[in-house]
């Protein structure tokens, strides 16, 4: 093969991933922008002046008639990243232990339980939201981050993801510690979490990630505007601002800037989750 | 009940429990909901409520606007799956190729679209898409073709959001598939080759079976998430224009949050949870006839 | 219904300054803002003052959400006063009164002719095809088929009520409605109107400046948008009453925003301090000079710079043969579903006479509670 013939692929790959990107660099071209410039003819691609003016305008709390301060993007960033936390440490706090008893403890009940929860894999989350709003709604937990944060610790998936990696764990090793005379709970937290922290890193990933993208829910629990999430917060804001390209690209930046960053940080723990459970070999 | 037993149900219950408050018994009270009347007036007194059997299923049966977004979300799937499945396949095939270089860099890069938030891309997108100032029909006018009214048009409305679906996902599946590609034995591979196959012979023969079954578990997940596309009609085009990107979980929104008509929206509820339990079962039947389970 | 959100930390802080009490303002956009309080009042989440949509009161009215009103507020505009009641009762304190008016820009009608749009349908639809020849290319007016104010205007103007039967039943099939439907229709047919919903329309005050369209049907706050577009002066532009079918005077379709102290609001007494204080004529003038809002309250309007404006006296002339939109709790969803179907009959998915069909027929669906309700006795 000619070495021309074998940049080939290499090329079209390039090109292919460049093209992909496309969109966020433009995002980001495009926020960077002085206000108006984007509504031309033709669209510049590139800024002509890049300023921060438009994260100022975003973030920065301004008692000005009309300003977007309004939608309060760094508050709802905030609450953002504080509704991830908490999702991310109680989702795990429930679900690793029970992944774990569901892989290794035998208890009277396990199997139909188990049949049941991957039952419910196929209930699409929207069909019970009406319903989970009104019983919310009867204990006032409805805008609350409680409410908000509901769903995330009824994680099937996690469960079984947990279970899944824990199936493959030594029985002999947790016997001999048994013998030892160590109780459940210090063979969990001593023996058990250890070996499987990659895999706690992944589970820990993917719900921060889907809890910061999360938008229906939060949409639906929330009405105060000081507990807005920033996916709720930016659709808000673009039903009122949809004029101002270059203020919701910046937006748009703010609100998943930090994803992809953590994405980008600990891929590794990501594509591993992915390929854990899916493909049938 | 030993000490081990004790400790599996400890450890099980709170995870067990909240899962039955908060998806079991929403599901049964959606099924609830779904028979009687419940709208704005039951929410401010529900003494005004009344027990309505199926009414509120054959209203649905008649309604033109809940078919029409049936249609729409069918379409969505339709054009959507394909593509997306197609895409994340090329994608694999072109990023599995021997002599790629520098592999890992592309490899994010395809999947960055899929991690970012929906909401903020949706965002990017709409704009993308302007009919006036939006860079594709910029670049659209620099080749000669006249501006496309991209949201604006009911004929391309949904085409469009697909071609920002497919920007979205395809890096999912673009890693399955890159792990299923890769344990196709290579062994057949060299056998067919130099039996003198030809490549998509060989594509169809030895690739496509060794990696069916994460085809056909990416093409079920795809109907599924597909079947329950919110987000972005919301988003983009609040279900328009004349109605063509209403989705079936949009006119559930509309109809519980937006009217509150939380009977009618359960039935839509179900409705849609039995479709994609239909859909689900009737993939997994042709997937066990195709030995792909 | 534009910028209120925006400015009320303004009119707060005088209230604030003057009595102490701290006033948190939370603005919603007004597309969103129907659903949000519905589901704020589902949820229990009531703040303790909203402003609402005078159209909205009946449903609130049922839903038992606000408070009922301490005293009669004598200082309104008589349509205003009847605006915010329903089944008589005062449900609100009035704070802003409102109707269509269509905007021009002086420039382009000067161009083709006229001084200002003409007053009746059929001169107004003569108007357009003179703007269209000179700019064969353009879309004179611009209707957006997802704003339902501008076809209830004409609609409004029959001699037929909207409602019948005790507003238990549509009435979009009788001749009044009818040929407001079909004017509606026939100025998209004529290429006079672009088929756009509002997410497409861009900024369309920018627009209106730059004459891309020469009309714009829309509310007084538009005046204060205007006013502070930069490039496009005081006399570039002007505002006169919507078209009438003949020259017979006819209902005027009212709009308009009124404050209520929801049922949630632990203070009470403060809260109708603040909305009193809103309501009051100094407060009211100020959110016209910022905004471009009209006051409920009369006084508001004997001083300048009321008393004097010529724009302001058209909406006032308006206000006389004003009429409001039939109390129902259902009414907001009535009006977004005719106009549904009013887009796909300018589409074509429809004729005339079967889109008024449709129109009864899913409004006699969308009544059915209330007629089942009214028949076993209930109360409002």
């Amino acid at each position: 093969m000619t070495r021309l013939r074998a940049a080939v692929p290499t090329l079209l790959v390039a090109a292919l991933a460049l093209l992909t990107v496309l969109p966020l660099v433009w995002m980001g071209a495009v926020s960077l922008m002085s206000p108006g410039s984007a509504s031309a003819m033709p669209p510049p691609f590139w800024p002509e002046h890049a300023s921060l003016v438009n994260y100022r305008t975003l973030l920065l709390p301004e008692r000005r008639a009309g300003g977007a301060d309004g939608y309060q993007i760094a508050r709802a960033a905030l609450n953002s990243l504080v509704l991830a936390l908490l999702a991310t440490g109680l989702a795990l706090a429930v679900t690793v232990p029970a992944g774990y008893a569901f892989a290794k403890l035998h208890f009277p009940g396990r199997a139909p339980l188990l049949q049941a929860l991957l039952a419910l894999i196929v209930v699409p989350a929207q069909v019970g939201m009406l319903p989970l709003f009104l019983l919310l709604k009867s204990v006032g937990l409805v805008n609350t981050y409680a409410g908000v944060l509901a769903p995330s610790l009824a994680s099937v998936y996690a469960v079984l993801f947990i279970r899944q990696a824990m199936l493959g764990l030594p029985d002999e090793m947790l016997d001999a510690a048994r013998i030892d005379g160590a109780s459940e709970w210090r063979i969990f937290t001593s023996i058990v979490l250890p070996l499987v922290r990659p895999v706690l890193i992944t589970l820990a990933l993917f719900i921060f990630l889907a809890s910061w993208s999360d938008f229906l829910w939060p949409l639906i629990v929330l009405s105060d505007q000081h507990l807005y999430t920033l996916p709720v917060a930016l659709a808000a804001m673009s039903r009122e601002h949809a004029r101002d390209v270059e203020l919701m690209m910046a937006g748009a930046v703010v609100t998943t800037l930090p994803v992809v960053l953590a994405f980008a940080l600990l891929q590794r723990f990501y594509f591993t989750g992915i390929l854990g459970g899916s493909v049938k070999g | 009940m030993n000490r081990t037993a004790r400790a599996g149900l400890w450890f099980a219950a709170p995870v067990v429990a909240l899962t039955f408050l908060i998806v079991v018994v929403p599901t049964l009270g959606a099924a609830l909901l779904s028979v009687t009347d419940f709208d704005i007036y039951a929410l401010g007194d529900v003494t005004r409520l009344r027990f309505v059997g199926l009414d509120n299923f054959a209203v649905l049966a008649h309604d033109p606007h809940f078919w029409r977004a049936a249609g729409n979300t069918l379409l969505f799937a339709a054009l959507g799956v394909p593509a997306t499945i197609a895409a994340s396949l090329l994608a694999a095939v072109l990023i599995g190729s021997a002599t790629v270089r520098w592999r890992p860099v592309w490899r994010v890069l395809l999947f960055a679209p899929y991690v970012t938030t929906l909401v903020a891309t949706s965002v990017v997108w709409r704009t993308l898409l302007d009919t006036r100032f939006g860079p594709i029909n910029a670049a659209l006018a620099a080749v000669g073709i006249g501006p496309v009214d991209w949201l604006g048009d009911a004929r391309t409305s949904i085409p469009a959001i697909v071609l920002f679906l497919v920007w979205k996902n395809f890096g999912y599946n673009m890693v399955v598939f890159s792990a299923a590609l890769a344990m196709v034995p290579a062994d057949l591979r060299d056998a067919a080759r130099v039996d003198g196959a030809g490549p998509w012979l060989r594509f169809r023969h030895v690739v496509l079976p060794a990696i069916g079954p994460a085809l056909l578990l990416a093409t079920v997940l795809s109907v599924a998430n597909f079947l329950q596309l919110f987000t972005e009609p919301y988003i983009m085009t609040h279900g328009g224009p004349a109605g063509s990107t209403t989705t079936v979980l949009y006119f559930m929104f509309e109809q519980g949050f937006t009217w509150w008509s939380l009977g009618m929206a359960s039935a839509v509820a179900l409705v849609l949870f039995a479709a994609i339990l239909g859909v689900t079962a009737v993939q997994a039947r042709l997937g066990r006839r195709a030995e792909w389970l | 219904m534009s910028t209120q959100g925006a400015v009320a930390p303004q009119l707060v802080s005088a209230f604030t300054a003057a009595t102490g009490i701290a006033v948190d303002v939370q603005p919603l956009p007004w597309t969103a803002a129907h659903e949000k309080v519905l589901t704020a009042f589902a949820g229990g989440a009531l703040p303790d003052i909203l402003m609402v949509a005078n159209d909205w009161l009946a449903e609130l009215a049922m839903l038992g959400v606000a408070r009922p009103v301490p005293g009669a507020f004598a200082g309104a505009l008589p349509a205003a006063g009847a605006a915010v009641a329903v089944d008589g009762v005062p449900r609100a304190l009035p704070w802003t009164l409102d109707t269509q008016v269509a905007f021009f820009h002086r420039g382009r009608l000067g161009a083709a002719g006229y001084a200002a749009p003409p007053a009746t349908w059929h001169e107004w639809r003569a108007m357009g095809h003179a703007l269209k020849r000179r700019r064969p290319d353009d879309y004179p007016l611009l209707l957006l088929l997802d704003w339902p104010e501008v076809l209830m205007t004409w609609g409004a103007q029959g001699t037929e009520p909207l409602l019948r039967d005790r507003d238990t039943r549509g009435n979009f099939a009788t001749p009044g409605f009818r040929a407001a439907l079909a004017f509606y229709v026939s100025l998209f047919a004529d290429r006079l109107a672009a088929p756009l919903v509002g997410a497409q329309a861009g900024d369309t005050l920018a627009g209106l400046a730059q004459g891309r369209f020469a009309v714009l049907p829309s509310t007084a706050s538009t005046v204060g948008d205007l006013n502070q577009l930069a490039g496009f002066p005081h006399a570039a532009w002007s505002l006169a009453a919507m078209p009438t079918p003949g020259p017979r005077p006819a209902p005027v379709l009212l709009a308009g925003a009124s404050l209520v102290v929801t049922r949630d609001c632990r203070d009470p007494a403060r809260a109708w301090q603040l909305v009193r204080f809103l309501c009051a004529p100094a407060a009211q003038r100020r959110l016209h000079a910022l905004t471009g809002d009209l006051p409920a309250a009369s006084a508001a309007w004997a001083e300048a710079p009321l008393a004097g404006d010529p724009l302001a006296a058209v909406f006032a002339d308006a206000f006389t043969r004003g009429v409001g939109a039939p109390a129902v709790p259902e009414w907001a969803r009535i009006v977004f579903e005719v106009q549904a179907i009013a887009e796909r009959t300018v589409r074509g998915e429809f004729g005339i006479d079967a889109a008024t069909a449709a129109m009864d027929t899913r409004v006699d669906a969308i009544l059915a509670k209330r007629r089942w309700l009214l028949d076993r006795g209930r109360p409002a």
